[in-house]
């Protein structure tokens, strides 16, 4: 296979049924981008899955997706092999029961390539979170550049996550780290998104686009919330830094009157 | 454009639509443009048209005066030439043309309104006024007047496409507008209100009013500000009242207020309680960042509804029925960083923070519940004394949390950063801590100490772990109290057991309550150590007062002091009293809450002498005999305060007071209950005061002796992290 523009990793551990309506909403994602021209390389990341999972992602239907078995029981350790073994210069995750719009792959494909046509270090983001299922709620995903933009909201919540766009290299200087609930430390996605802003580069959303993120009652992300877990404490968010870091700035705090 | 142009265009505009309102029923004259009108058109021809202006409501307003073209089948201009009357007389050209060719005979121009037209032109043109800090720049008075435009127009567009929320909701939507009064036959408030009124949400989010087939408008106008509804995305009922109570006062319902007065006054509408901080934050001005959510809102809208935003959702449903359930958040779509209330309040929390700390880190914090008069808020000051002199006090925060008081700045050393957490009593405790632990990992600190906040124990359940793993945390335990019931409790048995692993060490200012944890708890050996007893220091050596006059021909003065609580005992020092009516006693303190015993009226002999700020304010040099009666404590200060003013002590012996109330240099009574106890000692002094006053000269050489700053700081300094100020203490 020629190399691919875009590395599309859907990771799995214990999913089955559940991931049918994410393959096929990604599946029309990867039509309408190679509709406009877009290359995609389809991986299926199998970590540490059980057999049923195995089982559902092994049938005839998904067999233009190359599968994956990993043993890193852990997402973010899982994320870092496959950017490894993707060829893509951009790569694109989808957790195993979300979806995503039709158009994200292909408008998010472009809004890197006009990046990098322009010298800018961007990952790019869908417009929207459309949470659904077991919890409904909508929310913007702001540009960093963004009149109304303020770091501060990182200490509180993730304006992103990872079922972003990103070249290669984003990955590759800032990988994954792993979670460590159990000492209340998760949210890798949400560590990413700080660090990779914190060294330049630019989070941008790409219009008309929606991640739809399902709510289960057992996801990560309901485990981390229900422990209360936070993200790490990150140098980026220092007390002198945090202002800056959507600027690019080593820190010169805002002072106005609080 | 320049301003001035902008303002022009803007008085134009408004004298356009007051023609409308004049002469015209605007519903009607949009319903009848709006069935021929051809949207796509419009937009293609005219691209200036932001996405999120009804092309209609555009085309009224502005589009058929600059000679634009509503459909290719029509030319404004052509027809405007042709019929001067029709230019002369500011009617809607293309209203004008349909109306001339569906209904022969007629009348084109009804009136608005009769009686009570003016006050609804009036009302109109208010709400079709822009803020006059939204008209600040071209932009933001271009982008506020097309908004006045549109909110002047409800997105209803006849002959378009389903909304993508789908034709049963809209059928919902229908049979609701069906239900509401005629255009123009409803009251002022009700036709103001329906000019801003979101009728999709208001059924999306009140499913009991879709099914009641009630007006929504008129539920609104009855019930829904009592119950806390919303009209609009754009309108918190709840929080608009909250914030301007003024509008409750008057009477006039909170959302015609806003439409018709507060919006044009900058007034905020958002759900944000701490709306305004955010603002700051970002250097944006209130009404200027409301007016940005509301065009971006209305913009979301109208790709939900009609554009490629809502196509998606469609598509994706497709594969996933379950997100359609979604749609109703949709239409309160949350703006990051305008969240939710909570999020909002933590962000400007966090800052606020951040500005009280100067922008600057920390190595070492000292987290205290307030800074009121107590024995735990004066061992605060010396352990913030000691990590000012280790870490030098620019490095050092002290850190307020429960309430915001600081009553005394002169306990802690002059250069460290004062914080306060500045409480929100309506904020749920877990949103507090998590500001807590967040701001004190923003000041990247190597050490943090607790010194009876609550709020720290709290925040420690679910992010102790989290914060251990970037800080040392260090707890300070004081002596256990007795509730109501007279069983013990307190801190140091809620909290102890509960974080003594992640705690990098516990200090108590008693070796005998030390002893109790390690025993209590079966402290291992190899971890005993992490129990460490700092003794309180003194500070500044106090002068011996001076010996009172002989007894010879006076009455022996006895001194006591303390809070009329159930811990200090009263109730002893009035038995002692009456046993022994030759004595004055003279009492300082106050009663408190939880009073208990000792509050029935006093024996002849004692005085209630009212409270002192300092010790040096009491008459010292009067006392013969200090008297203390605590039923359980640790090592209090006031014990350490009189034994280093060579005053002999007759006390209670009970948990760490033993450590000042020396056998042979002072009068312990083992049985706190025996007031023969406390008398046989209160005798023994009398017997020979000079003896008494060389026994507790001794004493107080002791305290002083081994209370020390310099002691107090190496045993803290040894306890610090290796290579932090354990190791480049600068003391």
């Amino acid at each position: 296979m020629a190399a691919a523009d875009l590395s599309l990793v859907v990771t799995a551990h214990d999913e089955t049924v559940v991931g049918g309506p994410a393959m096929r909403a990604a599946e029309a994602a990867i039509e309408a981008a190679e509709c406009g021209g877009i290359a995609v390389e389809r991986f299926i990341a199998l970590d540490a899955a059980t057999e049923p999972c195995r089982a559902f992602y092994a049938q005839p239907r998904l067999s233009k997706w190359q599968i994956a078995t990993l043993d890193m029981r852990e997402l973010g350790r899982t994320r870092n092999e496959m950017v490894s073994r993707a060829s893509g210069r951009w790569i694109a995750f989808l957790d195993a029961d979300d979806l995503f719009s039709e158009n994200w792959l292909l408008e998010g494909a472009r809004c890197l390539a006009k990046a990098e046509e322009q010298g800018r270090k961007t990952i790019a983001h869908p417009e929207l979170n459309w949470l659904f299922d077991g919890a409904g709620a909508v929310y913007t995903k702001p540009n960093q550049s963004d009149p109304l933009f303020s770091p501060y909201f990182f200490y509180v919540g993730n304006y992103y996550d990872s079922l972003c766009m990103a070249p290669r290299e984003a990955h590759l200087q800032v990988p994954y780290v792993h979670r460590d609930i159990s000492n209340g430390l998760s949210f890798q996605d949400w560590q990413w998104g700080i660090e990779t802003m914190a060294a330049g580069w630019e989070h941008v959303a790409v219009k008309d686009t929606i991640i739809f993120k399902r709510r289960r009652d057992a996801s990560l992300v309901t485990e981390s919330l229900g422990r209360r877990a936070i993200v790490r404490g990150l140098e980026a968010m220092a007390i002198d830094r945090v202002a800056g870091i959507h600027r690019g700035q080593e820190g010169s705090p805002r002072r106005p009157q609080p | 454009m320049s301003i001035g142009k902008a303002a022009r265009r803007f008085a134009r505009r408004l004298k356009a639509l007051e023609a409308l309102a004049r002469d015209q029923k605007l519903e009607q004259v949009r319903e009848i443009i709006a069935s021929e009108f051809d949207v796509d058109f419009y937009r293609t021809k005219y691209p200036d048209v932001l996405q999120h202006i009804d092309p209609v409501a555009h085309y009224i307003a502005d589009g058929w005066r600059e000679g634009r073209d509503p459909s290719p089948g029509f030319s404004t201009r052509s027809y405007m030439e042709r019929n001067p009357d029709v230019r002369r007389t500011g009617i809607n050209p293309f209203y004008h043309y349909l109306a001339s060719r569906r209904a022969s005979g007629v009348q084109l121009l009804p009136g608005v309104v009769s009686s009570g037209g003016g006050a609804i032109r009036a009302t109109l043109r208010s709400i079709l006024s822009v803020s006059p800090r939204a008209a600040r720049s071209e932009r933001q008075s271009a982008g506020a007047l097309n908004g006045a435009a549109y909110a002047a127009f409800p997105p209803r567009k006849a002959g378009e496409a389903i909304p993508h929320y789908g034709a049963t909701f809209h059928k919902t939507m229908e049979r609701a507008r069906a239900g509401m009064k005629p255009i123009g036959a409803g009251s002022l408030e009700y036709e103001v209100i329906r000019v801003g009124f979101d009728l999709a949400y208001y059924l999306m989010h009140y499913a009991d009013i879709a099914r009641a087939g009630v007006d929504p408008i008129q539920h609104y106008i009855d019930h829904g500000v009592e119950e806390g509804r919303d009209p609009s995305p754009d309108f918190s009922t709840t929080h608009y009242v909250a914030r301007y109570p003024d509008i409750k006062g008057g009477g006039a319902n909170p959302f015609y207020h806003w439409l018709t007065v507060g919006r044009a006054e900058g007034r905020i509408a958002q759900p944000f309680s701490e709306f305004d901080g955010l603002c700051s934050m970002i250097r944006r001005e209130p009404a200027d960042v409301q007016e940005t959510l509301i065009r971006r809102r209305r913009d979301l809208r109208e790709r939900f509804e009609h554009g490629v935003l809502g196509e998606m959702v469609k598509k994706a449903a497709e594969f996933e029925p379950l997100i359609a359930h979604t749609w109703p958040d949709a239409l309160k779509t949350k703006l990051s960083p305008f969240h939710t209330d909570q999020a909002v309040a933590q962000v400007v929390a966090m800052h606020r923070l951040h500005h009280q700390a100067g922008f600057r880190r920390a190595k070492a914090v000292v987290v205290i519940p307030h800074c009121r008069l107590g024995g735990g808020t004066r061992i605060a000051g010396y352990l913030a004394d000691a990590l000012a002199r280790i870490y030098g006090p620019e490095e050092l925060v002290v850190l307020r949390t429960d309430l915001d008081v600081m009553q005394f700045p002169e306990w802690f050393p002059a250069g460290c950063r004062h914080v306060s957490l500045e409480v929100n009593e309506d904020e749920p405790r877990g949103g507090q801590g998590h500001v807590l632990a967040e701001f004190l990992r923003s000041l990247r600190p190597e050490v943090v100490f607790n010194v009876n906040s609550r709020l720290f124990w709290d925040a420690l359940r679910h992010y102790g772990k989290a914060l251990s793993a970037s800080m040392a945390l260090y707890g300070y335990f004081f002596c256990n109290d007795k509730n109501a019931l007279g069983h013990w409790a307190g801190y140091p048995l809620q909290k102890f057991y509960r974080y003594f692993d992640i705690l990098s060490a516990v200090f108590t200012d008693s070796y005998h309550f030390a002893d109790e944890l390690r025993a209590r708890y079966l402290v291992p050996p190899d971890q005993a150590g992490k129990i460490v007893t700092l003794e309180s220091p003194v500070a500044e050596p106090p002068p011996i007062a001076p010996a009172p006059a002989p007894l010879a021909g006076r009455r022996p003065q006895i001194f006591w002091s303390g809070r009329f609580d159930r811990q200090k005992r009263l109730d002893l020092v009035y038995a002692l009293a009456r046993r022994m009516p030759e004595a004055n006693f003279r009492l300082w303190g106050e009663p408190v809450l939880d009073a208990g015993n000792g509050l029935e009226t006093p024996p002849a002999n004692v005085t209630l002498e009212g409270v002192y700020a300092d010790l040096a304010e009491l008459p010292l040099a009067q006392c013969d005999v200090w008297l203390y009666t605590s039923e359980w404590d640790g090592v209090p200060n006031i014990l350490i305060e009189i034994a280093t003013r060579g005053v002999p002590i007759v006390g209670s012996l009970v948990g760490g007071t033993g450590e000042i109330l020396r056998e042979g240099l002072s009068w312990p009574v083992s049985d706190i209950e025996d007031v023969g106890g406390y008398q046989a000692g209160v005798l023994a002094v009398l017997a020979d005061p000079a003896a008494a006053r060389e026994r507790a000269v001794r004493l107080r050489s002791e305290v002083l002796t081994r209370r020390t700053p310099e002691r107090y700081r190496e045993t803290v300094r040894v306890h610090l992290p290796v290579g932090g100020g354990g190791s480049n203490g600068r003391g």
